[in-house]
């Protein structure tokens, strides 16, 4: 596959298989240590992932916001929380949902910003937030295949005019996911920086697909990790003129 | 440049039209009936009739057929409906086709929890690994919760080898895909775009997460209006078939309207309250106008994202204000419809097609006591010829996006 007039600049990520993966302190590397309480773990992965790509390059830095967007895999992350669980607990009355019992004492067992933490946008609009991306974005929420296609509307972006920088990638955890989904789960998340240029970039799937067979499950963010590995071990990616 | 000349019609290059709608929303279950029901300015809202601080939705007014591939999911048999009512009203236009939905959390009826969670009970608490080593729930539940599911459904049905995907983008969503589809036609990836959204959050995990946010209203939706205190949850569908018009006028269909163009931008700012003069639904709109090769003064109503909650409408009308001064009509149909939230976007793009081919203005119901907001809010429906409309959405984490449709000449 080729992507016309876009340059990549760096790609970094972080993934739970990794030997060096417990080296990194999630909430230490949040660039806001007040928003934590706002993420979930695929978020705060998404973040650090996000900020170790954009730490491999000041050239993003020389466009303004609104030239710079960011394109995002990620799932929302609401499943298996037990406060939601509490919740819809109070409001069972003999077996049955009651929405007076709902009023009364479920809602109570929910933290206002429950629905906030669960958002699959939120690694964009951290994202954007920390670094002034307030270019084109967009978040897709499709499982394997979200990485693959956010990459290529990044492309798009650039290569259409409506961007000059964006940086894009995915993003999940689904190790609390793998009682229910009965095989080995992982999370992780890797994001590319590409900018706009007059060669192309001429990518390589079936080598990022191979990398993302050796992968546990990661959701949204599978094949956002899988280009990332497939990228250090020089595979994948090549610069065209 | 003008590239053919056919039924009369000058088709610009890479021109494309909206061939098909599909719909069910608080309003009703076809174009038609939205239509009126906007035209006659009502309310289309229900009182919950609910012990909870949640007076008022917006649920369909009518029976939607079930399938058995969605019998647990009311708001893919929404959005099925709408696909398959669109698809019908464009004369099922041949493929290859692409698809892109902006969709929400997963919509779960009071059975369905009694059915999830009440097996796994023990003495009052919840047994998790229970409910893990279910064998039902192995396939079952997490089927239930994929975001994807509806699309993926779709390309196999229509067997879409274009380009295809879910937008998550909160209320912007449907917005964001209604673009995505008009961007893949101009590039020539695929000849027809499903392009639309759908969400219920008429069941009680959608309840939950708003009214613990604190986002609804105690009364009712009253966009830009001084005693507005945020919006009323609704639930729907819309869809819209998108053709090249080179391509429809091949087919010999009699489109709706011209989608123009698409603007889309990010606030930058918080994940929980906009940008307190709007910079980002600024951005949005003029990005939107670019796209679109229009002047802020070409466009003659604006359907505004207004929600009604107190920031939302002063972030938004700020905005309107900057890019089109006070003149240009704007109004929200949140107060009549309810909030369709990862559906709006596409439901207020049928209202702005509706406004288009009736030739109205829709009104603002709810609005009493006007806020001063320094642009024109449009508080009843009104009669009046309109050439370009401009529809606003904008998400909770900041994505905004635009759309501007124009009429057939």
């Amino acid at each position: 596959m080729i992507l016309k007039n876009v340059r990549l600049v760096s790609v970094k990520g972080l993934f739970s298989g990794d030997d060096n993966f417990v080296q990194y302190r999630l909430k230490k590397l949040i660039p806001d240590r007040k928003s934590i309480k706002l993420m979930n773990r695929t978020v705060q992965l998404g973040i650090v992932a996000a900020r170790m790509t954009l730490e491999e390059s000041d050239v993003w830095k020389k466009f303004p916001p609104s030239r710079r967007g960011m394109f995002v895999s990620a799932s929302p992350a609401i499943r298996g929380q037990d406060d939601l669980h509490n919740a819809l607990m109070a409001s069972m009355v003999e077996g049955k949902f009651s929405y007076k019992s709902f009023a009364e004492q479920g809602r109570t067992h929910i933290h206002p910003l429950w629905l906030v933490r669960g958002l699959s946008n939120n690694i964009l609009g951290f994202g954007t937030a920390f670094w002034d991306f307030q270019g084109e974005n967009m978040n897709y929420c499709q499982g394997r295949s979200g990485g693959k296609h956010a990459l290529i509307q990044a492309a798009h972006a650039i290569c259409e005019g409506r961007l000059d920088v964006a940086l894009v990638g995915g993003a999940d955890s689904l190790i609390e996911a793998e009682e229910f989904l009965h095989k080995p789960c992982a999370e992780g998340a890797a994001f590319a920086l590409l900018v706009s240029s007059k060669t192309d970039l001429k990518l390589d799937l079936d080598s990022i697909e191979k990398h993302e067979q050796k992968l546990s499950e990661l959701g949204a963010g599978s094949w956002s990790i899988a280009f990332w590995k497939a990228y250090e071990s020089n595979k994948c990616v090549l610069m065209t003129e | 440049m003008y590239v053919s000349l056919k039924m009369g019609k000058n088709v610009r290059e890479n021109e494309i039209w909206v061939t098909g709608i599909g719909i069910a929303c608080s309003a009703g279950t076809s174009f038609t009936e939205v239509t009126q029901s906007i035209l006659d300015h009502r309310l289309c809202a229900q009182p919950t009739g609910l012990t909870l601080p949640v007076p008022m939705w917006g649920v369909c007014p009518n029976e939607i057929p079930s399938h058995p591939h969605f019998v647990d999911d009311r708001k893919s048999l929404l959005g099925l409906f709408a696909v398959e009512q669109a698809m019908h009203d464009a004369k099922s236009p041949n493929g290859p086709y692409s698809i892109f939905m902006g969709t929400g959390l997963s919509s779960i009826t009071p059975a369905q929890l009694e059915e999830d969670l009440y097996p796994f009970v023990k003495d009052g608490i919840f047994d998790r690994e229970a409910m893990a080593q279910d064998l039902h729930r192995q396939t079952a539940a997490p089927a239930r919760h994929d975001p994807h599911r509806f699309v993926r459904f779709l390309k196999e049905k229509y067997n879409a080898t274009g380009p295809c995907g879910t937008n998550f983008s909160a209320c912007a969503a449907a917005s964001q895909a209604i673009a995505e589809g008009m961007r893949v036609l101009r590039r020539g990836q695929a000849k027809v775009a499903i392009v639309g959204g759908h969400d219920s959050m008429a069941h009680p995990m959608g309840m939950l997460s708003f009214v613990v946010l604190g986002a609804l209203s105690s009364t009712r939706c009253r966009p830009f209006d001084k005693r507005r205190d945020g919006f009323m949850l609704g639930e729907g569908s819309a869809v819209l078939i998108l053709e090249r018009a080179e391509d429809a006028l091949k087919r010999g269909v009699i489109p709706y309207a011209r989608l123009c163009g698409a603007g889309s931008s990010i606030d930058a700012w918080n994940v929980t309250a906009p940008h307190p003069q709007g910079v980002g639904a600024e951005r949005s709109m003029i990005n939107a106008l670019r796209d679109s090769g229009l002047h802020h003064s070409d466009i003659d109503y604006i359907n505004a994202h207004g929600t009604g909650t107190p920031l939302g409408d002063i972030a938004e009308s700020s905005a309107i204000s900057r890019v089109f001064g006070e003149h240009t009509p704007v109004s929200s149909i949140k107060g009549a419809l309810g909030h369709c939230i990862a559906a709006a976007g596409a439901i207020e793009a049928v209202v702005c097609l509706a406004a288009l081919q009736k030739q109205f203005l829709p009104g603002t119901f709810g609005l009493e006591e006007e806020e001063n907001f320094e642009i024109n809010v449009v508080k009843n429906a009104q009669l009046i010829s309109i050439s370009y409309t401009l529809s606003n959405s904008f998400g909770f984490g900041g994505q905004n996006s635009t759309l501007i449709f124009g009429a057939i000449n």
